[in-house]
C-alpha cells in the first residue's frame, strides 16, 4: 500500500524521505523506521551477529533483536538503534549492521554454513592453534553489535530527580487504572510510558470500557490525570533501579541524542509495564517475514502497514483467532491458522475460539488444530511458505504458501525492572511464564505484568494496585471504582515451546535471535554439563547483551527444561541485568560530559594564571599552572627557565591549593599532639613547625606546617592532594576517639589564598609591595616564624617557610585580594613559576611529596628518624617499634645522580644492582637540575645499598632503557641551607 | 569568577552569585548536649532569618553553622562562644552565594538532587550538587546555594547545562 494511502493511529499527514543503506525511501510523519521499510516492501533489515543470517523485523518495540540500525553519517553515528522504536525525521540516514560489504551480499555469511563449528562455547575450544593472534584480527572485526560511534557530539542529556508517592510504570489499561486510583486517593503520581501514546493494546484492540469505546476512556482518563496533577512521562522506559531510585530513560523518537534520564524516588511503585510476546522455535524461524503476531497487529493499527498479503498464523492460544479476524477485516488473506492445541483442548478451555474458528473457516481460513509449523521456507528475500504438520505426526507435513508467518508462543510479563530490585521470579502455570514475586511493602504488579492478560482483569488489577499503593503512602481518599470492560478474551494458552525437528535441524531452530542461540546450542551446553540456567546463559550467550532474555529468556529456559527432562520452574530464569534497553553512557553522565567530565576546582588566581600564559592542567581536582608559556615552548624548557629564575632572582607561585584546617578550642594543642609525630602544643604563638602525621599502621600519611595563631587556635596545612583526607582524618578522631574534647576542626582551604614568594630578591620585593608597615616583620622573621596583619585592609599572614630551599615567604591572604597582590608582585619584577619548576626546586633540595610519602613508607624510610620522639604518643606511633620497620630490607630515601653526563632517568624506573635483575628499589622523582647541570632524582632503595657512591642501574625498558646512576644524599643543592636562612 | 556581583540569565533561569567575604562558621564542641542562646537554630536543617528574610544562621549539618554575612547574629555567636559551646572561625572567601531564580530554577537543581526529599521538613541541607559540596535552601523566588568557592565556577556551568542543551524538557 502506498505511503499516502495508509491509515494508522500514529500517522500524521506529512510526507518525508529517508535513506536506508544508500537508497532513498518515502515515509509518512509518525512512521517508525521499521514500519516505513515494511511499507516500502523491505523485509531484509539486518544480519545476525554470529552466523550473519538474513533477518527482518521481528517485533514492534524495544525488544527488537534484528532490525537494529546505525543512524547518522560518520563520524556522527549512533549504533544499535531499534528500528521499531525509531520515529523517522526527514532526511534521516540509516544503515544496516553486521554485514560487509552489503546487506544482500555479506561475505561473512559463509559462517552460517559452519553452524556446527561455531556452536555453543566455540570460543572456549577453538582458535587455540597455532595461536590466538592468527585469528584475533578477523574475530574482532566480526564481533560486536554494530560499530562503536565516533565523535557523536550528542547534545547534553538531561537528568532530572523526581519524587512522588506512587510511580506507575506503564500507561496501558492497568497502568492508567492504577494511576487514576492512586491520584483519586490523593497520592502524587508519576507515570512512565515507553510509547509516545498511552493505552497499550487498546490502540488496536476493539474494546469498550465503562460502556464507551476504549479510546474515549483513555482520553478521559488522561484528562482527569492531568487535572489531578499527575505527571506523565511518555517515551520513557524504566530501565533499572539503583540506589533505591528507579531510573527511567526517555528517548524522544527512539533516538539517543535528545534523551533524558529520570531518577525517581517513589514511596510506592506500581509495575504495569505489560508483557513481552515470545516466539516458538521451529526450523528457520528467523527468516525475514517471520514476525510476532502482536507486532503485525501493531504495524497494521498504528501505521496501516500490512506485513504480508498472504498470512499463516501460528500460535498456542485464543488470541490468534481475534487477530485473524482483524487481519481479514483489513483486507489481508489469512491462509491458515496453525493452533498447537488439539480439538479436545479447545472444548476444555472454553468455546469462544471454537465459535470464532467456525466463522473464520467460513471466511476461507484453514484452521488447523493440534498442528505446528515445522519449518519456514524461503530465502534471503523472506519467507515463501510454511511447512505444517500434525504435532504427533511431523513427517506428514505439507506446504502452505505465504509471505508472512506470524507466530506467538505466549507472553512473558515485563519483570526486568521489578526483578532488578532484588525480587525472585516465580512460575505461573496460568500464563506459563515467570512473574515477579510480590514485594508488598513497596511494589504492586498489575495488568499483563502480573499475568492479567484480558482487559477486564487488567483494569481491576490496576485499580487495586493503585489503591493499595496510595494507601501505603498514607493517602486514604476515595479511589473510585474499577472500570468495567469488554474486549479480547483471555488467551487460554497451552504451553508449546518448539516444533518437532530432527536433532540435526535443531541448529536452525532459533531461541535467542540477537545472539544466534539455537536449540542445538542449548542441547550441546546441557550435554556438556552446563545444567544451571546461569551456566547455560554464559556458555551459549542466551539472553546476554542488550537482549537480556527479553525475547528468548523464557523460551530458552523452557527448552532447556525439556532437554533436561525437568520443569520450567526448576530450570528458572537467568539474572536480568539492567538497563532494560540500550542507554548511552552519555545519558547517565548528564551534565558531566565533554569539558565538564569531572569536577574542577579553581584557585582565586585562576584567571590571573590564564592572563599570564599559565598552562593549566588538572592536578587532582585542581586546575594548576604547570608552566608559563613566556618562559618556554614546553614544560621541560619553561620549567628549567623558571627554576633558574627563582634561584638567581626570585619568583612567585600559587599554593592556594594547599589544604588548610583551622583547629580551635582550649584543647586544640593536645588534640594536635595526637595527630602529629611531634608536639604542636609546644609551638609558640607566632611560630610554625614542620609536622608529619602517621596512619594508624605507622606509615607516613602527610606532612605540612602548623601555625599557632593563638593559645587556643592553630592552622594546619596539608598537601594539595591530602586536604579532604586530612580533614576527614581530623574530624573522625575529633568526633569518635576524642569526642569529649573541647576542640573544633574547620576547613579553611578556600578562605585563604597562598602566594609563595621565593628567591634571593623575595624580601626586598615584598618590602616594596607590602609597604613599610611590614618592614619589621620581613626582617625579623626567621625560618618558620610568621606575622599577621592587614594589607589593603584585609587580613594577611606572612609565613617564613620554603619549599624551594630559597629565602621564601608564604603570603596567606583572603581570596578577594589575592589577584591584587599577585599583580603587584609581578609588577615589582617577580615572574610566576609553575609546578614544573616547583618540582625541580624541591627535588634539588630533597623535599618530599606524595611520590615519596606513598602510603608504604615509614618516618625511618624517609629519613625522618629525628622527628620520632618518645615523649609524644600520636596515632601510629605505637607501631613504629615494629621490628619489621627496621629490617635491612626496608627502603631508605636517597638521592640519585647519573653516572654518565647527558643521560637521564625517569620516575618509576626500577633500580637494580648492575649485574642483577631483582629490583632493589625504584625512582620516586627525577628532574633535570639547572643548578647541578645533570639529571638528579630521589629514590627508595634497600638500606643495604643506600650508601653514597653505590652504582645502580635504573631500568626503564618501556621508555628510556637503562641508565647507570649513583646513590647520593637526598639533598642535592645547598646542603647547609645557607640560602634558606639568608 | 570575581567576587563582584555577577548575573546570568539562561532561558527562564537566573543565576547570580557573589563571594561571601566575611562569612563565619560556628562549630560546637558537642552536639547535641549544650545549652544554646535563645534564637539559635538548634535543629539541624533549621535556619535563623533576619527580619528582612536574609539568611542569618544556617544549621547546615549537626553542630555546624554558617553565618553567611554576619550582622546582628554576630552577637548571638559571641554569646555561644562565651557560653563555652564551641568556636567560631572566620571563613571569608570560602563560600560563594549562588541565587537561582526563574521558572527553571527547580529544574536546574533537580538535575542533580531530589529537591523535594532533600528539603523535606528542613530549611537548608548540606548537599553535593554535581559533585560540588554546598548548602541549599529555598527562597521565596527560588533557591539559595552556598558553594565552596573553588567549586563555584564548575557548579554554575553545570547548573546551566541542562537548560542550555537541546534536551527536551519533560512532558508535564
Amino acid at each position: 500500500m502506498g505511503s499516502a494511502l495508509r491509515q494508522g493511529t500514529r500517522l500524521g499527514p506529512g510526507q518525508l524521505r529517508f535513506r536506508f543503506d544508500g537508497r532513498e525511501y518515502n515515509a509518512r510523519s509518525g512512521d517508525t523506521a521499521a514500519a516505513a521499510l515494511l511499507a516500502n516492501g523491505i523485509r531484509l533489515m539486518g544480519r545476525s551477529v554470529k552466523y550473519r543470517r538474513p533477518r527482518g523485523v521481528m517485533t514492534a518495540g524495544l525488544e527488537e533483536p534484528n532490525a537494529l540500525f546505525s543512524v547518522g553519517e560518520r563520524p556522527f553515528v549512533i549504533p544499535n538503534v531499534s528500528g521499531p522504536s525509531l520515529i523517522l525525521r526527514d532526511g534521516l540516514v540509516l544503515r544496516s549492521q553486521n554485514r560487509w560489504p552489503t546487506l544482500s551480499f555479506d561475505v561473512a555469511s559463509v559462517l552460517r554454513t559452519g553452524g556446527s563449528l561455531f556452536g555453543a562455547g566455540f570460543y572456549y575450544k577453538t582458535f587455540m592453534w597455532p595461536s590466538w593472534r592468527v585469528y584475533e584480527g578477523i574475530i574482532r572485526r566480526l564481533a560486536g553489535l554494530g560499530e562503536a560511534p565516533g565523535d557523536c557530539n550528542l547534545p547534553t542529556p538531561s537528568i532530572e530527580h523526581l519524587s512522588c508517592d506512587v510511580l506507575v510504570g506503564g500507561a496501558g489499561p492497568a497502568g492508567l487504572a492504577a494511576a487514576l486510583a492512586a491520584a483519586r486517593a490523593g497520592a502524587t503520581v508519576v507515570i512512565c510510558e515507553r510509547e509516545p501514546v498511552c493505552g497499550g493494546e487498546l490502540e488496536f484492540e476493539e474494546a469498550t470500557i465503562e460502556g464507551r469505546p476504549s479510546a474515549d476512556w483513555v482520553s478521559a482518563t488522561l484528562s482527569e490525570l492531568r487535572t489531578r496533577g499527575v505527571r506523565l512521562l511518555t517515551e520513557s522506559t524504566i530501565v533499572g533501579e539503583t540506589d533505591g531510585l528507579l531510573i527511567a530513560h526517555r528517548e524522544p523518537g527512539g533516538l539517543a541524542g535528545e534523551n533524558s534520564v529520570y531518577r525517581i524516588r517513589a514511596r510506592a511503585f506500581v509495575a504495569a509495564m505489560g508483557s513481552v510476546e515470545h516466539p516458538i522455535a521451529f526450523i528457520d524461524n528467523d527468516l525475514p517475514g517471520v514476525m510476532l503476531l502482536g507486532a503485525a497487529e501493531r504495524y497494521l493499527a498504528r501505521f496501516g502497514v500490512q506485513v504480508g498479503s498472504e498470512l499463516v498464523l501460528f500460535a498456542n492460544h485464543d488470541r490468534v483467532y481475534t487477530a485473524a479476524s482483524r487481519f481479514l477485516a483489513a483486507g489481508l488473506r489469512v491462509r491458515a491458522i496453525v493452533d498447537t492445541r488439539g480439538e479436545g483442548e479447545f472444548e476444555i478451555n472454553g468455546g469462544l475460539s471454537v465459535r470464532t474458528r467456525a466463522e473464520l473457516t467460513r471466511a476461507g481460513v484453514e484452521c488447523l488444530s493440534g498442528h505446528a509449523v515445522i519449518a519456514a521456507q524461503g530465502g534471503r528475500g523472506g519467507v515463501r511458505a510454511a511447512l505444517v504438520a500434525p504435532i504427533n505426526a511431523p513427517d506428514a507435513s505439507r506446504v502452505i504458501a505465504c509471505d508472512a508467518l506470524l507466530v506467538s508462543g505466549g507472553w512473558s510479563p515485563a519483570v526486568h525492572a521489578t526483578l532488578q530490585q532484588g525480587g525472585t521470579p516465580h512460575f505461573s502455570n496460568e500464563i506459563s511464564a515467570f512473574k515477579a514475586a510480590e514485594r508488598p511493602g513497596w511494589r504492586h504488579d498489575a495488568g499483563a505484568a502480573n499475568g492479567a492478560l484480558d482487559l477486564a482483569t487488567a483494569l481491576s488489577d490496576g485499580h487495586a494496585a493503585g489503591e493499595r499503593a496510595a494507601r501505603l503512602t498514607g493517602r486514604v481518599g476515595d479511589s473510585g471504582s474499577t472500570a468495567g470492560a469488554g474486549g479480547d478474551p483471555r488467551p487460554r494458552l497451552l504451553p508449546f515451546w518448539r516444533s518437532p525437528a530432527p536433532v540435526g535441524a535443531e541448529k536452525r531452530q532459533f531461541v535467542d535471535f540477537q545472539n544466534d542461540v539455537t536449540v542445538a546450542d542449548l542441547r550441546q551446553a546441557i550435554e556438556e554439563g552446563f545444567l544451571d540456567i546461569e551456566h547455560i546463559k554464559r556458555y551459549t550467550t542466551l539472553g546476554v547483551g542488550t537482549d537480556q532474555g527479553r525475547m528468548g529468556g523464557l523460551l530458552g529456559a523452557a527448552i532447556a527444561a525439556e532437554i533436561q527432562g525437568t520443569s520450567v520452574p526448576q530450570v528458572g530464569m537467568s539474572r536480568l541485568r539492567p538497563p532494560y534497553h540500550s542507554v548511552t553512557l552519555q545519558s547517565l553522565a548528564g551534565a558531566r560530559v565533554g569539558g565538564a567530565l569531572r569536577v574542577t576546582r579553581r584557585t582565586p588566581l585562576h584567571d590571573a594564571h590564564a592572563t599570564h600564559g599559565g598552562q593549566l592542567e588538572s592536578m587532582g581536582l585542581w586546575m594548576r599552572p604547570r608552566y608559563y608559556i613566556a618562559n618556554g615552548p614546553d614544560a621541560f624548557t619553561a620549567g628549567i627557565a623558571e627554576a633558574r629564575q627563582v634561584r638567581t632572582w626570585g619568583g612567585i607561585s600559587d599554593a592556594s591549593t594547599l589544604g588548610k584546617i583551622e583547629i580551635a578550642g582550649p584543647e586544640s594543642g593536645a588534640f594536635l599532639d595526637r595527630m602529629y609525630l611531634t608536639k604542636a602544643s609546644t609551638i609558640r604563638i607566632g611560630r610554625s613547625k614542620y609536622m608529619v602525621s602517621l596512619r594508624e599502621d605507622g606509615m607516613v600519611l602527610d606532612d605540612g606546617i602548623v601555625l599557632r595563631l593563638a593559645e587556643d587556635r592553630f592552622v594546619a596545612t596539608t598537601g594539595t592532594g591530602h586536604g579532604e583526607h586530612m580533614l576527614s582524618h581530623f574530624e573522625y578522631y575529633r568526633d569518635t576517639e576524642w569526642g569529649g574534647r573541647r576542640v573544633t576542626v574547620t576547613d579553611v582551604t578556600e578562605a585563604w589564598a597562598v602566594i609563595v614568594v621565593a628567591g634571593p630578591r623575595s624580601r626586598d620585593t615584598l618590602h616594596t609591595v607590602l609597604g613599610s608597615e611590614w618592614q619589621v616583620p620581613l626582617h625579623r622573621l626567621v625560618h618558620m616564624d610568621f606575622a599577621a596583619g592587614l594589607w589593603r585592609e584585609r587580613e594577611l599572614r606572612l609565613v617564613r617557610a620554603s619549599f624551594s630551599g630559597e629565602l621564601a615567604f608564604e603570603l596567606h591572604c583572603r581570596p578577594d585580594i589575592a589577584p591584587l597582590l599577585w599583580e603587584a608582585l609581578i609588577e615589582s619584577g617577580l615572574a610566576p613559576y609553575g609546578l614544573e619548576a616547583l618540582d625541580i626546586l624541591r627535588v634539588e633540595k630533597g623535599y618530599l611529596t606524595s611520590s615519596e610519602m606513598n602510603g608504604q613508607t615509614t618516618p625511618f624510610d624517609l629519613g625522618m628518624s629525628g622527628l620520632v620522639k618518645s615523649d609524644n604518643h600520636c596515632i601510629g606511633s605505637d607501631l613504629l617499634d615494629r621490628r619489621a620497620f627496621h629490617a635491612p630490607t626496608r627502603p631508605l630515601l636517597v638521592g640519585l645522580k647519573v653516572v654518565d653526563a647527558g643521560t637521564k632517568f625517569l620516575p618509576g624506573a626500577q633500580l637494580t644492582v648492575p649485574d642483577e635483575r631483582r629490583p632493589c628499589g625504584f625512582v620516586t622523582s627525577s628532574v633535570y637540575s639547572p643548578a647541578i647541570g645533570e639529571w638528579i632524582g630521589l629514590a627508595l632503595v634497600a638500606r643495604s645499598l643506600a650508601h653514597a657512591g653505590t652504582v645502580l642501574l635504573a631500568r626503564d625498558p618501556l621508555r628510556d632503557g637503562d641508565t647507570s646512576v649513583t646513590v647520593a644524599p637526598p639533598v642535592h643543592f645547598d646542603a647547609g641551607a645557607e640560602r634558606l636562612k639568608a | 569568577m570575581t567576587s563582584a556581583q555577577a548575573q546570568r540569565k539562561v532561558g527562564e533561569l537566573h543565576i547570580a552569585w557573589r563571594a561571601l567575604e566575611h562569612a563565619v562558621e560556628f562549630r560546637a564542641y558537642a552536639f547535641p548536649g549544650a545549652t544554646w542562646p535563645t534564637g539559635f537554630p538548634i535543629t539541624p536543617g533549621s535556619v535563623l532569618r533576619a527580619p528582612l528574610g536574609r539568611f542569618a544562621l544556617l544549621h547546615f549539618a549537626p553542630g555546624r553553622w554558617l553565618a553567611p554575612e554576619p550582622a546582628e547574629e554576630a552577637a548571638l555567636l559571641d554569646s555561644a562562644v562565651a557560653a563555652g559551646t564551641g568556636t567560631q572561625t572566620g571563613v571569608g572567601g570560602k563560600w560563594q552565594a549562588i541565587t537561582l531564580t526563574g521558572a527553571q530554577a527547580p529544574r536546574a537543581l533537580a538535575a542533580t538532587i531530589d529537591l523535594e526529599t532533600v528539603l523535606s521538613g528542613r530549611d537548608c541541607a548540606a548537599v553535593r550538587l554535581f559533585d560540588c559540596p554546598g548548602i541549599v535552601a529555598r527562597t521565596v523566588e527560588g533557591f539559595e546555594v552556598w558553594a565552596l568557592s573553588s567549586y563555584a565556577t564548575d557548579l554554575i556551568q553545570c547548573l546551566k547545562r541542562p537548560i542550555l542543551g537541546k534536551s527536551a524538557l519533560p512532558v508535564t
